[in-house]
Parts: structure tokens; C-alpha cells; sequence
């Protein structure tokens, strides 16, 4: 899923140990969205492309999956029921030391944390919106502007080609 | 600090398209199997955990429902919804996975 809106917390406890609560579909348009993703897969299901080829719905929301199933009279409930069971996280959890403008943000534009000398966070966590692709792009991006701005800051010089190199 | 956290959420549907390939849950939900399956794999790297067909695709579509939907309109934040109606920005994304592991949930 894309774009979500609901927002969770990295909080440390009593006893120094980290606490991520995702809080994952506190938002209700991130059901939206889920449950218009479910009725869009359903679709693709029953494309032409597919006809004979996919032989039964093996696992999904409670319903029974046929051919000539009506998927917009499918109650939003079934679909956010089978939501709230398997809904997981995408391995892309991030933003929270979110880069702001005007003092706002937990680091500046120079990637340092608010309230420090001279501490820099260069990671994930600075990117204050997840944007729609694969965030090893993002990371990519952010460890290259980063060491442009540190190496320059340290008086070297910074090419204008790409200083990344993926082994891909 | 520590807030703002954000992800993107995934859930997956599982079809059958030959019925020598288990999916996921089929598997993990019936001890035998995933005992079997195991053991292959430990055995010699065979089994149903390798039958993997790969990633044959991902759609980054756009679902003009979602804009229609009361969850949408109840969106107070201006800026949120701009956001979100940007005619390049996604609704969503399919992958499309031939292989007993597709599923993550």
C-alpha cells in the first residue's frame, strides 16, 4: 500500500528498552485504500488474461471466489476484516527523525539533529514523507547529499557526477 | 523525535494456478507440510519451498474510487490532500509473485 497516513512511534521505556507502535490503520483512508487494493486484485483475478488459468482463491478475504463474483457488492466489513488480520508491515519504516524547514523537524537541512553541536543523522529516518517506490532509492539519494555536504563543509572538492555505486 | 513513523503496508491474496504448487498458508497451516517442506529443503535444497516461479510484475495503479470515498473527503488537512491527488502519484501497488513464499501475511 501507498501513501499512508496513519503514523506511529519509536518511544524508548522504563526500562531503556525501544518501543515501536506502528499504529498501522489508525488512519480509516489507509482501509480505504486497503480494501480498494483487495477489490482491484480481485479484479485482475477475474481478467479475461487469467480465464481458466487461476483455478481458486486460496487465501483472501471471506468470500467465495468465483468467476462471476460481483466485487463492488462485496460489504467494505468482510474486506476490512480480512484487513485487520493480515495487514504487516513493508520493511520500509522510516521517517521518524523527520527533516524540517524553519526549526521545525527533528534535523535540519545539513542532516543535524536539532539540540546537538555537531550530530548528524544520515539515514531513512530524516525522510519526512514515504514516497511511492522501493526506499533503497531514497537511502541511496540521502547518503550522497549527505557526504557532498559533509566533504564540502571539510573544505574537499565534490564532482557533479554520481559518487554512488550500486553493484546491481 | 521518534515520531512520524511510517511504512509501506502490505497483505497479500494467494490463487491457485497449479494445484503442485502450495501457497504460503498452505504450507504453514498444516504441520505435515511444513514439515515436509523443510526437510527437503535441509535434505538437498528441494522441495516446496523452492518450487519458486519469481516476480512477474508490480502495477503502480490508480484507484479513482479511493478519491470518491468518505475516508478521502474526511481528510481535513488541504495540504494531505493535494498530497494525495497528485495525477502522478499512485493509489497503491500490486506485485504479482508466482511462488509458495509470495505471501508475507
Amino acid at each position: 500500500m501507498q501513501n499512508c497516513l496513519s503514523r506511529g512511534t519509536i518511544t524508548m521505556g522504563e526500562k531503556g528498552q525501544i518501543i515501536v507502535d506502528p499504529n498501522f490503520l489508525s488512519n480509516p483512508f489507509d482501509l480505504r485504500v486497503a480494501i480498494e487494493t483487495i477489490r482491484a486484485i480481485l479484479r485482475i483475478s477475474l481478467s479475461p488474461k487469467w480465464k481458466g488459468d487461476i483455478k481458486a482463491m486460496l487465501w483472501g478475504p471471506e468470500i467465495k471466489w468465483s468467476p462471476d463474483m460481483d466485487i463492488d457488492g462485496i460489504p467494505d466489513e468482510v474486506l476490512a476484516a480480512f484487513v485487520r488480520k493480515v495487514v504487516n508491515h513493508g520493511y520500509h519504516q522510516m521517517s521518524t527523525l523527520a527533516m524540517g524547514k524553519g526549526g521545525e523537524g527533528a534535523v535540519d537541512k545539513d542532516f543535524k539533529l536539532r539540540g546537538f553541536e555537531s550530530l548528524r543523522v544520515v539515514d531513512l529516518s530524516v525522510c519526512p514523507i514515504l514516497t511511492n517506490n522501493h526506499t533503497q532509492v531514497n537511502a541511496y539519494v540521502i547518503g550522497e547529499v549527505a557526504a557532498r555536504k559533509i566533504i564540502k563543509e571539510n573544505g574537499g572538492a565534490v564532482s557533479n557526477g554520481i559518487m554512488a555505486q550500486s553493484n546491481y | 523525535m521518534g515520531k512520524n513513523l511510517t511504512d509501506h503496508l502490505i497483505l497479500s491474496l494467494e490463487f491457485e494456478l497449479n494445484s503442485s504448487i502450495l501457497s504460503h498458508h498452505q504450507i504453514l497451516e498444516d504441520p505435515d507440510l511444513a514439515e515436509a517442506a523443510l526437510k527437503a529443503y535441509r535434505l538437498g535444497k528441494n522441495g516446496d519451498l523452492v518450487k519458486f516461479g519469481g516476480s512477474s510484475g508490480v502495477i503502480f495503479p490508480r484507484l479513482e474510487k479511493i478519491y470518491k470515498s468518505k475516508e478521502f473527503i474526511d481528510i481535513k488537512d488541504p495540504e494531505t490532500k493535494e498530497f494525495l491527488m497528485n495525477p502522478g502519484r499512485p493509489s497503491t501497488e500490486i506485485w504479482f509473485m508466482v511462488t509458495p513464499y509470495s505471501s508475507i501475511s
